[in-house]
């Protein structure tokens, strides 16, 4: 287990302890001694944006910051496998933004890392490979280049239209368009599956505002992992 | 921090650590001496065979230190240990489970224990202060027990 370091969506922490006690505390129970304990926790504390916080009560910490505190944690015993459970929640942009530098530096210093997450963006760019799974089943499990040239291969992408306003039977007119499929109707907002060409997205386009759709905005709405794992259409995350 | 217990040592900072413990101590400890000081008072003639009679008083606190205060005390950590998730983390350390029951039992009751010995100080200090025998202490024979002033002025003239 000494090699295994996991971080829980909720990380458990002691909210009575400041931060740099609660480290001392974990570096503690991995028997390092002083000196190499206060190094790691003031390496780590700086690495996670938290060397200004080190002093400050856990419980006075916002939900972001208490992730930092969590990753610190597991990182702080320097664990060859690292397991990650939505580690990016609660992070604002930059944190998210820091938070991917971090976990690109940890996978080119060779280590394993796990990670669960619904922010599939953020995972392109650390990740290597990725398993896409629905009801504790692995549905697909690839590279990321693997899945990016899968989907570009494939005929169709997803498209998301803005109209200017709600208008009736929206989803009834896009349906009496030959090739779209998979409609998903919001109000003023429609996504849908089309073909992937983008002259046939052109002629869609005119096709929808003859029939009088007040189209304000019109594209393919994701790209890459995000639209993989839409291909397998998974609707409900677990 | 290598011999440390890690448990026991965040329950004891949990709890307020040196500080917390201190202040209390004293603050317990201070609180008990005027107690044990007014029962002397308030004896006719002051007297501090009251005191012999306050080791059963003192006696039920420690019971209700250690066993209700003290086991309070394990319960609530172990309780906050599980409902925080922490109990996740700790399963991660290479703590041994003896080494955490025995951070649990010790730590969390380090204001439990400190009581424990101020009672026993005490308690001490009462029996032997009431069991002074007044005639072999102060030459009179007349009274049942020490007068607190006539002991105090007496000691400073043996002095």
């Amino acid at each position: 287990m000494r090699h295994v370091g996991f971080t829980p969506d909720t990380p458990g922490v002691y909210e009575g302890l400041t931060v740099r006690h609660f480290l001392q505390f974990i570096a503690m129970g991995y028997d390092f001694d002083t000196q190499d304990a206060n190094d790691r926790i003031d390496f780590w504390l700086e690495k996670v944006w938290l060397k200004e916080k080190a002093n400050q009560k856990i419980k006075t910490l916002s939900r972001g910051m208490r992730q930092r505190v969590g990753l610190a944690r597991t990182l702080l015993t320097n664990p060859a496998l690292v397991l990650l459970d939505e580690p990016a929640a609660g992070l604002d942009p930059a944190g998210r933004v820091q938070f991917r530098q971090l976990l690109c530096d940890l996978r080119d210093q060779g280590k394993a890392l796990i990670v669960s997450s619904h922010i599939l963006a953020d995972m392109e760019d650390y990740c290597t490979h990725i398993g896409i799974m629905s009801q504790g089943s692995m549905m697909r499990f690839a590279t990321v280049a693997e899945l990016a040239k899968e989907t570009a291969a494939s005929g169709s992408c997803r498209y998301q239209m803005i109209i200017a306003r709600a208008i009736p039977r929206l989803e009834e007119t896009l349906q009496s368009i030959a090739g779209i499929s998979r409609i998903e109707v919001n109000r003023e907002r429609a996504v849908f599956d089309y073909a992937r060409n983008s002259e046939a997205a052109a002629e869609l386009l005119v096709n929808m505002i003859r029939r009088g759709i007040p189209v304000s905005a019109f594209g393919p709405q994701s790209v890459g992992l995000e639209e993989a794992y839409l291909r397998f259409g998974i609707r409900q995350v677990d | 921090m290598a011999s440390s217990n890690a448990i026991g040592w965040v329950q004891f900072k949990l709890l307020g650590g040196t500080r917390n413990l201190c202040v209390t101590s004293v603050a317990y400890a201070i609180v008990v001496i005027a107690v044990m000081f007014l029962a002397t008072q308030l004896e006719n003639p002051p007297s501090f065979a009251v005191l012999g009679r306050g080791a059963p008083v003192i006696m039920s606190v420690q019971l209700i230190v250690l066993l209700l205060y003290g086991t309070l005390r394990v319960g609530h950590a172990v309780r906050l240990d599980v409902n925080g998730s922490m109990i996740e983390s700790h399963r991660l350390m290479p703590v041994s489970s003896i080494s955490a029951v025995l951070g649990y039992l010790f730590g969390s009751t380090a204001q439990a224990f400190s009581l424990f010995v101020i009672n026993i100080v005490l308690g001490a200090a009462c029996v032997s202060v009431a069991s002074v025998s007044p005639g072999s202490r102060l030459g009179d024979a007349g009274h049942a027990g020490a007068r607190p002033d006539d002991l105090l002025a007496r000691s400073s003239r043996n002095a």
